[in-house]
């Protein structure tokens, strides 16, 4: 009998222990915040926000140092780590209000971050958007949504390198932007996915492209519907088996997005974003290629008419999509993006090739392609360290992660 | 003793029983009997669905069909397997869904007073998906391999042989995190 009790907790312990748990909620200031009485600082005085910045206080949170850069909705400041905060910016009179969040990328801790800069210590600079850097922002963090009570300054160091504000360092986000078990607010593979990942510093994204029952090409990553990436739905097995109506239906995304179809995806991401890399990992669906080729034509002539400089490359992980694309008519047009050997890159004549990290920095064969106009970009580091030596020792044009502020750290603290 | 091979025991102990039937009675108690029991009744899934929960239907009609083999006068073993669906979600302009499940479980069960059980038990579990209306049916077959079921149940016996009873069980599939709950006639015989 004592047997069978031990069961049924250690059943019920199991029950409990398989409770998914995908939601970190981003702490916020609500209502009271000081940045609904502020007016909103123009992109000149956001620019001058950028930079190397030492840290003081409690640096044993955010280390010595820490870049600050400006994106398209928020400013990021980044430490070596994988720490990050993302903030708002307002001013009143001559002072710059700075106030957001800060995570840790490789964990679960969050907390609330409010920042300032004085009249006297940059702040009559910043809003008039003219003179020396030199900036401090005083402020604190805390813990969750307690207020901030840990003290952070931040005391402008240096500017960036010239040689990371002029290289185009591609630094390419994972699933859309972002993975659902990095416990972000949104959904990987979404739209509103591609609308969150420059916060984090992303400049590109990486997609995952299936196609459904009916042939219409979209955007989910595993290979079965399950409750790790779909809120409990009604539909099972693979999500290929399914047309785009019935996933439309039937499925959420973990977070209550809609799967979106690719069209809509890169839409999106050439119409709202100011990202210039997609970078569309065919899943291997046979057909896909040719049901791709006519949307990635489609919105690269989208993107020329808006004046968007954007990279759409169609991946080739394997031999059997690069034989799909082979065969496909006229596949030299097609920009595409060869993860196998330079051989192959060179037979299907693709515009990037995109070699597993794990093979080193290739410096020769980086190079070699280099010299055939051909970009190079590597998949998927996520090590800091590995980060850093790929970045600092590497030829890469860039490289795909899930920590994008980690990338964007190493890449802006460069000499 | 591994699973494999307490399998492999119930699959020739299962052969025995017309040898069983041609022995003549006595009053020394064997260690080798064996029943069969075949359940039928209500089935009501415990809606977790967070997508068309609101269009779901829960309830349904559910079997069960379990083999035991019963070496002493209070424990069992044996396996247990069934069909019952879980639920159907109409949505427009999607189609019909329906989810069911065959489960395949190792069960112990255990007589805790004359003629009531409590039982539990896990294995394997096969889902069938199936997806119809509007356009061509589509069905997908999911390998679920951590399922386990608890149950208690009231047997009486009508004879030396039949018995009938009511069973109320539990059983979670692991794969899709679903639980239903089902409440059944049951029939038993021994072997």
């Amino acid at each position: 009998m004592k047997i069978k009790i031990f069961l049924a907790i250690m059943l019920l312990l199991a029950a409990y222990g398989c409770k998914k748990d995908h939601t970190l909620p981003i702490p916020s200031a609500g209502p009271n915040s000081i940045l609904s009485q502020t007016h909103p600082l123009k992109i000149n005085s956001k620019l001058l926000l950028e930079g190397v910045y030492n840290v003081s206080g409690q640096t044993e949170m955010f280390g010595d140092q820490v870049i600050v850069k400006n994106n398209r909705t928020n400013i990021l400041i980044a430490n070596s780590d994988g720490k990050y905060i993302v903030l708002e910016s307002g001013y009143l009179d001559s002072v710059v209000f700075l106030q957001g969040y800060w995570r840790n990328g490789y964990g679960d801790e969050t907390g609330l971050v409010s920042l300032m800069i004085g009249k006297d210590e940059g702040g009559t600079m910043v809003v008039t958007g003219t003179g020396t850097q030199n900036i401090v922002m005083r402020g604190a963090f805390g813990n969750e949504s307690n207020l901030p009570d840990k003290s952070l300054v931040l005391s402008y160091s240096r500017p960036f390198s010239e040689k990371a504000k002029n290289t185009t360092y591609h630094i390419l986000a994972h699933r859309g932007g972002g993975r659902t078990s990095d416990l972000l607010p949104v959904s990987e593979n979404s739209i509103a996915m591609v609308g969150f990942t420059e916060r984090l510093g992303s400049t590109g994204i990486e997609i995952d492209v299936r196609l459904s029952k009916d042939s219409i090409p979209f955007l989910y990553h595993d290979g079965d519907l399950n409750i790790r990436l779909t809120q409990k739905g009604p539909l099972a097995g693979p999500p290929e088996n399914f047309t785009l109506n019935q996933l439309k239906t039937f499925v959420r995304l973990i977070h209550g997005e809609t799967i979106p179809s690719l069209e809509e995806l890169l839409q999106y991401t050439i119409d709202s974003t100011l990202l210039s890399f997609v970078y569309m990992d065919m899943k291997g669906d046979p057909g896909s290629v040719s049901k791709v080729v006519p949307i990635q034509k489609k919105m690269l002539e989208r993107a020329a008419e808006k004046g968007r400089d954007i990279i759409i490359v169609m991946g080739i992980p394997n031999d059997d999509v690069l034989n799909e694309l082979l065969a496909y008519p006229d596949y030299t047009s097609v920009p595409s993006l060869c993860e196998l050997t330079v051989d192959d890159v060179r037979k299907a004549d693709a515009r990037v090739w995109a070699p597993r990290w794990t093979l080193g920095t290739q410096d020769d064969l980086v190079a070699q392609m280099h010299a055939e106009g051909r970009l190079a970009v590597t998949w998927t580091i996520d090590q800091p360290s590995w980060i850093r030596d790929y970045i600092n020792e590497g030829q890469f044009d860039g490289l795909l992660t899930n920590f994008p502020y980690v990338v964007s750290y190493y890449h802006y603290i460069q000499q | 003793m591994t699973r494999k091979t307490i399998i492999l025991l119930l699959l020739v102990c299962a052969l025995q029983p017309a040898a069983f039937a041609s022995k003549k009675d006595s009053t020394k108690a064997s260690l080798n009997r064996y029943s069969l029991a075949i359940g039928a009744g209500w089935v009501h899934y415990i809606n977790t669905l967070e997508i068309g929960a609101d269009m779901a239907n829960i309830n349904s009609a559910g079997l069960s069909l379990k083999f035991f083999w019963e070496p002493e006068h209070r424990l069992s073993l044996g396996l247990e397997s069934g069909f019952y669906r879980l639920y159907a979600v109409k949505g427009e302009p999607g189609g019909k869904v329906t989810m069911s499940a065959v489960p395949l479980l190792l069960n112990v069960r255990m007589r805790i007073v004359d003629h009531f059980h409590l039982s539990a038990g896990a294995g394997l579990a096969l889902m069938f998906n199936n997806i119809t209306g509007g356009e061509e049916k589509i069905s997908s077959t999911i390998l679920s391999l951590s399922n386990y079921q608890f149950s208690a149940s009231y047997i009486y016996p009508l004879d030396r042989h039949w018995n009938v009873g009511g069973e109320f069980k539990f059983i979670n599939f692991g794969k899709t995190a679903d639980w239903l709950y089902t409440l059944q006639v049951v029939c038993a015989v021994k072997l």
